[in-house]
């Protein structure tokens, strides 16, 4: 009998597709990055991974629960790898390659491969912001054409994945929607959730402003830096195997998010330079030790993002944040480094905002 | 454990919890690490620990050298520098954005990051020795931009129009008078820039200056409700005219504005070749021929075969020069005293009163010169309904 899917936002074929490859790719986490690196560069490897979307496709129409769908795509997929090892012409890395495969997809288990790695970075980022989280639940839903438009190009942008938290989030609870185009949806965008779900946890469930802004140089580039240094750390979390996989995807992932041209390519790339340059003048400027910088900065992000003001003028923050520093900036930066200046002081100090202790929710 | 002391010391404060998550570490990884320290962190309120000895922890930080699960992994590559324009589009943004903010104080705070960032621009542009928060917009700096770079994205017209509309915004938020050479000055700059690049965020940048132009024109004191209403009237269909230009041709329209801008600037209060009317005579020759500045609209009205041709544009669409015989000049003026009389006698005053009053007074007196010429009426009700289409009456 049909399992019913679990988000409301997806039917129940497009549900047991995208959970059947996802938790085939959680079982091949060893050999992600592998498979998604020769897919781009052997045909034999790229048609391997079309037949799996093809048997998935098929199969999820069939009538049967979720452990029975992934067991006939399982048994569908190894097939096909079958006939592909019994070509003579097949490469010697690609044999070795899929012969590794057919191993490890014996540990294919179903489940909610998507909510399993949501629940693991929630957490995370639920110690984070402590009293401050606002409690999030995930949905996925199914998207026709890839995020960046139907035209992009699936080789430098590999990734028909995306991710929002709709505004205002609602009185008990924030919604995470993970956004997922089925076609050409492969090991390297379900490598790239994980970082999706970290820039959503990290930058906007517990975000405390006025309004949401898609090109805040604040949101989606000063935090969205710090979602990365933390998504670099919880990545274990996720299986030493899958980790490697989910850093590679999340850089590649920011590639092509900072590659962007227009205002949200550009809000990304100059939230990221304050940050980097940030880091950076903690270390000449104040001596903090080197492997101190990166949390201090990332523990910068965190506090504003939690200060109730409007995204302005946290922006305007950012921009300030510009070498060399203007006097008061770079006194303001010091003082909250001796931690003679709470964060609050710092925003307010640097803004000409009137921030007071109340405004930053947490402990 | 280098980087979980590391965090700690970047915290300070912390739960065991959090910090575990700020290493990506096993919370009870944490808790005993942290407990046997007691010399470097103690326990503090509701499961957090305090950290007692910073420079203890920074040194316990520097002298582990042992590897474990916890392993610091390799950071993430840091990106390549934002490239200059970055920081002109992020400007450009926000002084759009400013068209659609509510709060004045916001505005304000607005307009400053909109300038900090061009500011940033500027001193990388020009190298200058100035640091970038010290920046005047001043002619200096706009000498050293020009002189610095020949890119049509980074010009010195286009950082300047930037800038001046962000000075501009900031008035009005404050609700200081903004000075007419502020809004001449964007408006040439505009026009320049508009003429060599084009693009979306010109367009949103320049629709929002014409709005905050007609608003504070009459603040700036370049147009007055005490003025004549044939004078208002053709104010308002200059402002019209140059508004519908935007979505056709930007370059154009921020032209047309300039010049309107600028022809107010200059108005006078005696009687010369620039004074706003719908009529005037600039000068008789004695051979024959006057030269007129004449509302467009009442040309249509002349019976064919007219004796006229046509001069410069003054004001195109609006106020042209021609050059008639002394009949037709008269014709004219009796056309302009008509619907001037129109005009004044009509109760409502407002912009729309003005121009939809205007379109029944030219229908009133086509209808009265149709004989010979039956081409009139159908001019002159192509003239009535792009009036009336102008004062957003149905047509």
């Amino acid at each position: 009998m049909r399992t019913a899917s679990p988000y409301r936002s997806l039917e129940p074929e497009t549900w047991r597709f995208l959970m059947a490859l996802g938790v085939i790719f959680l079982a091949l986490s060893a050999k992600l990055s592998r498979l998604s690196d020769l897919a781009r560069q052997t045909n034999s490897v790229a048609s391997i991974l079309g037949r799996l979307s093809l048997a998935a496709q098929e199969i999820s129409c069939e009538d049967d629960d979720d452990a029975g769908i992934v067991r006939k795509v399982v048994l569908a997929w190894d097939a096909e790898i079958g006939d592909a090892l019994a070509r003579c012409s097949l490469e010697p890395e690609a044999r070795q390659l899929l012969t590794a495969l057919r191993g490890l997809l014996g540990g294919t288990v179903a489940g909610d491969p998507y909510r399993l790695l949501f629940d693991r970075i929630e957490a995370r980022a639920h110690g984070i912001y402590g009293d401050a989280w606002r409690p999030a639940v995930l949905s996925v839903a199914h998207l026709a054409s890839h995020p960046r438009g139907p035209d992009v190009d699936r080789h430098r942008d590999p990734y028909p994945v995306s991710a929002l938290t709709p505004w205002p989030p609602g009185d008990s609870e924030a919604e995470i929607e993970l956004l997922v185009c089925c076609d050409q949806f492969g090991p390297e965008a379900f490598a790239a959730v994980p970082m999706l779900l970290a820039h959503e946890c990290v930058c906007h469930v517990p975000a405390r402003q006025d309004r949401a802004k898609n090109d805040s140089p604040f949101a989606e580039g000063f935090v969205d830096w710090a979602a990365h240094h933390f998504l670099y750390q919880w990545a274990v979390d996720l299986g030493p195997e899958l980790a490697a996989a989910a850093r590679q995807h999340a850089e590649g992932l920011k590639r092509v998010l900072t590659d962007r041209v227009g205002r949200e390519g550009a809000a990304r790339r100059r939230g990221h330079e304050a940050a980097e340059v940030l880091s950076a003048w903690l270390e000449s400027d104040c001596g903090l030790p080197h492997l101190e910088c990166r949390p201090r900065v990332a523990r910068l992000a965190v506090e504003l993002n939690q200060i109730d003001q409007p995204i302005a003028r946290k922006d305007d923050f950012v921009t300030k944040l510009d070498q060399p520093y203007p006097p008061d900036v770079a006194e303001a930066l010091r003082a909250w480094v001796r931690g003679d200046l709470e964060t609050e002081g710092l925003f307010g100090a640097t803004t000409g905002s009137h921030v007071s202790m109340g405004d930053r929710a947490g402990p | 454990m280098k980087h979980i002391l590391a965090a700690a010391a970047a915290l300070q404060e912390f739960s065991t919890i959090q910090l575990a998550a700020y290493c990506g570490t096993d919370p009870g990884i944490v808790e005993d690490l942290l407990s046997g320290l007691p010399d470097l962190v103690e326990p503090a309120a509701r499961q957090c620990w305090r950290v007692l000895d910073l420079a203890g922890i920074r040194a316990a930080a520097a002298s582990d050298t042992g590897s474990d699960r916890s392993v610091e992994p390799t950071p993430p590559p840091a990106g390549s520098p934002a490239p200059i324009t970055d920081r002109l589009v992020l400007a450009e943004e926000m002084l759009v954005e400013c068209g659609h903010e509510d709060s004045a104080d916001l505005r304000r705070a607005m307009t400053e990051t909109v300038r900090n960032n061009l500011r940033q621009v500027i001193a990388r542009v020009s190298s200058s020795p100035t640091p970038w928060w010290d920046i005047q917009a001043s002619q200096a700096t706009w000498n050293a931009v020009a002189a610095a770079t020949d890119d049509p994205a980074l010009s010195a017209s286009r950082l300047r129009a930037d800038f001046t509309l962000a000075n501009i915004i900031d008035a009005e938020a404050a609700g200081q008078p903004v000075r007419a050479e502020l809004l001449t000055q964007a408006a040439s700059d505009l026009s320049r820039v508009a003429t060599a690049t084009a693009g979306a965020r010109l367009r949103q940048i320049f629709e929002y200056f014409v709005e905050l132009a007609t608003i504070l024109a009459e603040p700036a004191g370049l147009t007055a409700p005490s003025e004549s209403a044939p004078a208002r009237l053709l104010v308002a269909l200059a402002w019209h005219r140059a508004r519908a230009l935007v979505g056709v041709d930007i370059g154009r329209a921020a032209k047309t504005f300039a010049q309107i801008l600028h022809q107010l600037s200059r108005r006078p209060r005696t009687l010369d070749r620039h004074a706003i009317d719908l009529y005037r005579l600039v000068e008789r020759a004695p051979g024959g021929g006057d030269r007129v500045v004449v509302y467009r609209g009442l040309l249509d009205l002349l019976p064919q075969p007219a004796h006229w041709c046509a001069g410069g544009a003054f004001q195109p669409g609006v106020l042209v020069e021609a050059i008639t015989d002394h009949e037709t000049s008269s014709r004219l003026q009796n056309f302009a005293w008509r619907l001037r009389e129109g005009l004044e006698r009509s109760p409502f005053q407002s912009e729309s009163a003005l121009i939809g009053g205007a379109a029944h007074v030219l229908h009133d007196v086509a209808m009265a010169t149709a004989a010979p010429d039956g081409d009139v009426l159908p001019r002159s009700d192509a003239v009535r309904r792009e009036l009336l289409q102008l004062a957003g009456v149905p047509v």
